[in-house]
């Protein structure tokens, strides 16, 4: 950007003023108060101000410009060149405020486009501008001052330039990190901020119970806080609600107290009356017990002695009756228990007479011995066993015959018999031999090896023993001889039979002294049933007891008597005596007041009253307790309440939000500078030092060499003398901070684009200084626009016209 | 005619409001027995039958016996069948020695038509022939976990006959926040299934329902009749009700307060911002507010200026006005061209912090530690 022309129409003590400007250096010479100042601060604000301000800041930017006495808008129109394009700024603060930016062809209207369109055309910031591209007078004169005040101090040119500019133009690093690295420490001490609580000491918690008491940061002091105010607040409801437990004991207890009290109150009078109506109470059954007892001794000893007599009269009747009717029993008895003998006795004969028919009937019955029994059983089995053989030997025959023929034929032992065999054949069979006899011939044939007639002879032997035996026992068969051998056994079983049954009934006694038992029997006298005998002898027994049971009651009673009262004249006389103090004491109970419902007897009342009086008692000690209790919680709790505490708390705890995120927008702040300056780099002064000398060098015209510390000058080297900067002539100094100012804007706008202003940096030069510098200048100026403003004629006569320069 | 009721509650007479300068706090404490006259006052207009107070009339069972006397005067006044008043949590009933219902029952002696119903027992009324049944459900403590409703439904069955009104105080579950239920906590369920035509409560100091009027509502919170916290930003409430047959037929909230307590909570980040707030807060009724503001952000040093100006004005008006208010200079892309050279750690610091919006002051921070290490 290259300025043209500015009109200021009104602005300051302008009313209207235009400048032509269109020239690489132009040179804005006159006296003092002319209005240098004026329009370098048209062209800043022109540039600079927007035109939409608050009253406030229109008041502080643009109020010491408003024309005077009542001037209520300043403007300013500027004109420029840029990238090959002239431009049109007009600007009016104040009253009609108004921005335009206008090529010719496109024209920008809104201020903050304006602004926005200007900051990209002029590429560096108000900041880079008004300390670096633009120096007055004040500015080098603080330029020369940092120099010398800092020499040693100042580690590079943003220091300088700082320091130089008394403006933030830029910090130094260290010393922004120290500060932080304290805003830091200061915010977050103590402070575990990952846990988000109080840093452990030896793993033991540090909060308000135990609190870090040093080194205390404003997140944990915050924090800190807020807990206490929430403990504060759980420990005024804890209280709260003590004191409603303790208020509601208070109550339970008032309230007990209370009902005692009424109680009290209400019977506590009659408790002298009421105890003796308890001893009353008690004496009255007592002595009406007394007195009911005597009544009834008094009247029962008379007719308890007469029952007595009365019955010593009347018993020995009673007994003899009674005598008799166990004699009638007994005899009855014995009458019932012979009727039984002779019902015995006739069975005893019935039974004599059986077993004698049967012993008779035995010696009538014929019988075989075992011994013949035995014979015929072997006659009969070896009978069987020749039958056996020969059955075991039976031989079949068979004749035939073309013509019929007699055939005499033996079976056997047996004698012949014929047939007659034809053409159709005799067949038959025989036992052990058959003989076959005709025509003269005879054909036996026998089976077996041994001879059959032994056996033929031997079965004939037996036939006949046996038929003998049978013969000899009667019968006509074994089995006939068997059938009464068994019928002799059962009658002599059942003979022996009867005369068990007969001994039986005799039940070890002799027939003969049953004959005579039952003799005796029929001597005894006829009786009534037993029943009847029973009955009566019930009655008079009991007739008997009770009148015993009544008179020995009577005795008793007596006895009795005789030991507490000794006669009935004394009775009479005791009771006469209890009678009359029963009196008294039921006329006394009715004088004294009667007792409360719920209560059986005064004693009762009176323990009820007593114990009333000492539940009382104990209430109010308990009473007191609590009350003291409660007074002490309610000192304790002040006037304070749970719901004031609760919104401190809230209030604590907002305030420990704010410190926590101005902590961690401090941490913020240090993870961006760290890295900023990992990747730092790209700062136009990073090569600062070599045109400051080079600078410093054209304008001394060689005669010194700057030495620097890093990029700040450390030291001049004249004609090999060392000075610090400190130590520089007033002309020396200038020069430097010219050296330093332009180094810095020929830093800044090193594509050449854009301008300078300078306000009468060159007054403190000699000529030839003055002709060094003045070159500089016109020669930044072929590369940069140069406004100068100066008041002194010479200093524009050099810088304008290069043949004065020569001249001087 | 509908039964006429004016329910009111959380009147904490007696609150201290030791926060406050003297002078406010003399206003903040007139005003509580002012506003209880002027809901005496409506209620005499509107021919109320019942003036209900469902608790906390009183700010604790300790309150001075000048105060409890001024306060029976005050109700005294209405001219209805009866002021029914029921101890809340803060002014709990414990039996006839507690100290605020001895000496109010003392006070109120002469007052036939102030009835105390300290004790869970049904109380009747006759108006115009109709019956009114009282269900009041006092606070034994201050604090309670067991709520105080419980046996009503069974006396509901009792009474049958007439208008049912059960009275109580304490949270009720989805109104107030009581996460450790230690204010009689009762559940919108329970309350609906007592038997009672609706519910007079108090204690949570907002009014419900949350409209203006209506014609059903199974439970009225009264609202404390005038503001006494910041947390409490109502103009002051009270319900008319009326009621006929068994059931409430209209209601319509009353606003007897005339203090108010506002808080603005502002992220100030431009001059008009600041314009906004102001204008906001001239719109209250400054003489009757107390305005705590709670105001963050950044703005230019002449902004901020102009803020502290602003509230200074404020203070002037303002019943009372607190800020807890914390204001960064601004720090912007215009500021950071005006102030820091191109391509210097600071212009390169703070702009990247700018752009941060996780730490918002970031940037601000960063341009005052500048100028504190500038000035070091």
């Amino acid at each position: 950007m290259k300025l043209t022309s500015v009109r200021l129409c009104p602005f300051g003590r302008f009313t209207d003023a235009s400048w032509d400007l269109a020239k690489p250096l132009v040179v804005v010479h006159g006296p003092n108060e002319i209005g240098k100042s004026t329009l370098r601060q048209a062209i800043v604000h022109a540039l600079f101000t927007p035109t939409n301000l608050t009253p406030k800041r229109l008041a502080l930017a643009i109020g010491p410009w408003l024309p005077l006495p009542a001037g209520d808008y300043a403007a300013v129109t500027l004109t420029f060149e840029h990238s090959g394009t002239a431009w049109t700024l007009e600007k009016r603060w104040g009253a009609g405020p108004a921005s335009r930016l206008s090529d010719g062809t496109t024209s920008l209207g809104d201020p903050e486009a304006v602004q926005k369109r200007l900051a990209n055309m002029l590429e560096h910031s108000e900041a880079t501008f008004r300390h670096v591209l633009f120096t007055g007078q004040a500015e080098l004169e603080r330029t020369i001052d940092a120099i010398k005040e800092n020499a040693g101090g100042l580690r590079d040119i943003r220091d300088l330039l700082g320091a130089a500019a008394s403006a933030g133009a830029d910090v130094d690093e260290q010393k922004l990190r120290t500060l932080l690295d304290a805003k830091v420490r200061a915010a977050f001490s103590r402070w575990d901020d990952e846990r988000e609580r109080p840093e452990r000491q030896n793993g033991q918690e540090r909060g308000i119970s135990n609190p870090w008491k040093k080194e205390i940061g404003d997140i944990l002091a915050a924090w800190y806080d807020w807990q206490a105010s929430e403990a504060e607040h759980h420990a005024i409801l804890d209280v709260e609600k003590e004191c409603d437990r303790v208020g509601l004991d208070v109550a339970v207890i008032e309230e007990a107290i209370r009902e005692r009290e009424t109680f009290v109150t209400k019977h506590g009078g009659l408790r002298g009356d009421l105890a003796e109506r308890g001893q009353l109470e008690e004496r009255e059954p007592r002595l009406a017990q007394s007195v009911a007892a005597m009544k009834e001794a008094f009247s029962g000893w008379p007719k308890a002695q007469a029952e007595i007599d009365a019955w010593q009269k009347r018993k020995p009747e009673i007994e003899s009756q009674l005598k008799k009717l166990r004699q009638e029993r007994t005899d009855a008895d014995a009458r019932r228990a012979g009727a039984a003998t002779s019902a015995s006795f006739d069975r005893i004969k019935q039974a004599k007479q059986v077993s004698e028919v049967a012993e008779k009937e035995v010696g009538k019955l014929a019988h075989p011995g075992d011994d013949v029994l035995n014979e015929i059983a072997g006659l009969e089995k070896e009978i069987a066993r020749a039958e056996n053989q020969l059955a075991a030997r039976t031989l079949s025959w068979r004749i035939e015959s073309e013509n019929p023929e007699a055939v005499a034929i033996e079976r056997g032992n047996d004698a012949a018999e014929t047939v007659t065999a034809g053409p159709e054949a005799a067949s038959g069979t025989a036992q052990g031999r058959v003989r076959l006899r005709t025509a003269g011939v005879t054909l036996t044939v026998e089976s077996g090896a041994d001879a059959v007639d032994a056996i033929f002879a031997s079965l004939a032997s037996n036939r006949t023993a046996l038929s003998e035996k049978l013969a000899a026992c009667g019968v006509a068969s074994a089995e006939d001889a068997r059938t009464i051998a068994h019928k002799h056994r059962e009658s002599v079983t059942s003979a022996a039979t009867q005369k068990k049954i007969y001994d039986g009934f005799l039940l070890g006694k002799p027939f003969e002294e049953w004959a005579e038992q039952v003799m005796v029997l029929a001597a005894i006298p006829a009786t009534r049933d037993l029943a009847a005998i029973d009955d009566e002898l019930a009655t008079v027994g009991q007739r008997l007891a009770s009148g015993e049971a009544e008179a020995a009651q009577s005795d008793e009673a007596i006895v009795r008597w005789t030991k507490h009262y000794a006669d009935p004249d004394a009775l009479g006389e005791q009771l006469l005596e209890e009678q009359g103090e029963l009196k008294k004491t039921a006329e006394r109970l009715k004088a004294i007041p009667g007792l409360s419902a719920g209560f059986a007897t005064a004693k009762a009342f009176v323990e009820a009253l007593d114990g009333a009086i000492a539940q009382r008692s104990a209430a109010e000690k308990q009473l007191t307790g609590k009350r003291e209790e409660l007074a002490t919680l309610t000192e304790r709790l002040g006037d304070r309440r749970s719901e004031d505490e609760d919104e401190r708390a809230e209030a604590a705890q907002r305030a420990f939000v704010r410190a926590h995120a101005k902590g961690r927008a401090y941490l913020r702040i240090r993870a961006e500078l760290d890295r900023i300056a990992a990747t730092s780099g790209n700062d136009p002064l990073a090569a600062f030092s070599v045109k400051v000398a080079d600078m410093f060098s054209r304008i001394t015209g060689a005669a010194a060499v700057l030495e620097f510390d890093g990029q700040v000058p450390a030291n001049v080297v004249r004609e090999a003398v060392t000075l610090p900067p400190e130590r520089l002539s007033q002309g020396g100094s200038g020069a430097l901070a010219l050296a330093v100012r332009l180094a810095m804007a020929e830093a800044y706008l090193a594509d050449g684009d854009g301008f300078i202003m300078l306000d009468d940096p060159l007054v403190h030069f000699d000529a030839t200084r003055m002709s060094a510098a003045a070159d500089i200048l016109r020669r930044f100026a072929t590369r940069s626009q140069v406004i100068y403003f100066t008041c002194h004629d010479h200093h524009a006569d050099r810088l304008e016209s290069p043949a004065a320069q020569q001249r001087a | 005619m509908p039964i006429r009721i004016v329910h009111t509650a959380d009147n904490h007479i007696g609150l201290p409001f030791k926060q406050y300068p003297t002078e406010v706090r003399n206003r903040l404490v007139a005003e509580r027995f002012a506003a209880i006259g002027r809901l005496v006052e409506m209620a005499n207009a509107r021919e109320a039958d019942f003036f209900v107070v469902a608790g906390d009339l009183f700010d604790s069972t300790r309150v001075k016996a000048d105060d409890i006397t001024k306060t029976v005067g005050l109700l005294s006044g209405f001219t209805g069948t009866a002021v029914i008043v029921v101890p809340g949590n803060h002014d709990h009933f414990t039996g006839p020695e507690t100290e605020v219902w001895k000496r109010f029952r003392d006070a109120s002696a002469a007052a036939s038509t102030i009835d105390i119903l300290a004790t869970p027992a049904v109380k009747s009324y006759e108006v115009d022939g109709q019956t009114v049944h009282f269900f009041p459900c006092p606070c034994p403590s201050k604090t309670g976990r067991e709520p105080t409703i419980d046996w009503v439904a069974a006396a509901t069955r009792d009474h049958a006959d007439g208008l049912r009104i059960g009275i109580a105080h304490g949270n009720v579950t989805g109104l107030g926040l009581d996460a450790a239920a230690q204010y009689f906590n009762m559940t919108p369920a329970a309350l609906e299934a007592s038997g009672v035509a609706t519910w007079l409560l108090g204690h949570i100091h907002v009014p419900f329902p949350t409209f203006e009027s209506g014609t059903q509502s199974p439970y009225f919170m009264a609202g404390t009749h005038s503001p006494d916290s910041i947390r409490c930003r109502h103009a002051g409430s009270a319900w008319w009700i009326e009621c006929e047959g068994h059931q409430v037929t209209r209601f319509e909230r009353l606003s007897p307060g005339r203090i108010r307590f506002a808080r603005i909570e502002r992220e100030l980040l431009a001059a008009d911002d600041i314009t906004t707030l102001l204008a906001e807060c001239r719109a209250l009724d400054a003489p009757a507010t107390i305005l705590d503001l709670q105001l963050s952000g950044r703005l230019a040093k002449d902004e901020q200026a102009s803020l502290d100006e602003g509230i200074r004005r404020l203070d002037d008006t303002f019943l009372h006005v607190s800020h807890e208010n914390v204001i960064h200079d601004r720090i912007d892309a215009a500021k950071i061209a005006e102030t820091y050279r191109s391509g210097g750690l600071a212009e390169r610091l703070i702009t990247a912090l700018l752009a941060d919006a996780e730490h918002p002051d970031a940037a601000t921070l960063a341009h005052e530690l500048i100028e504190e290490a500038s000035q070091a």
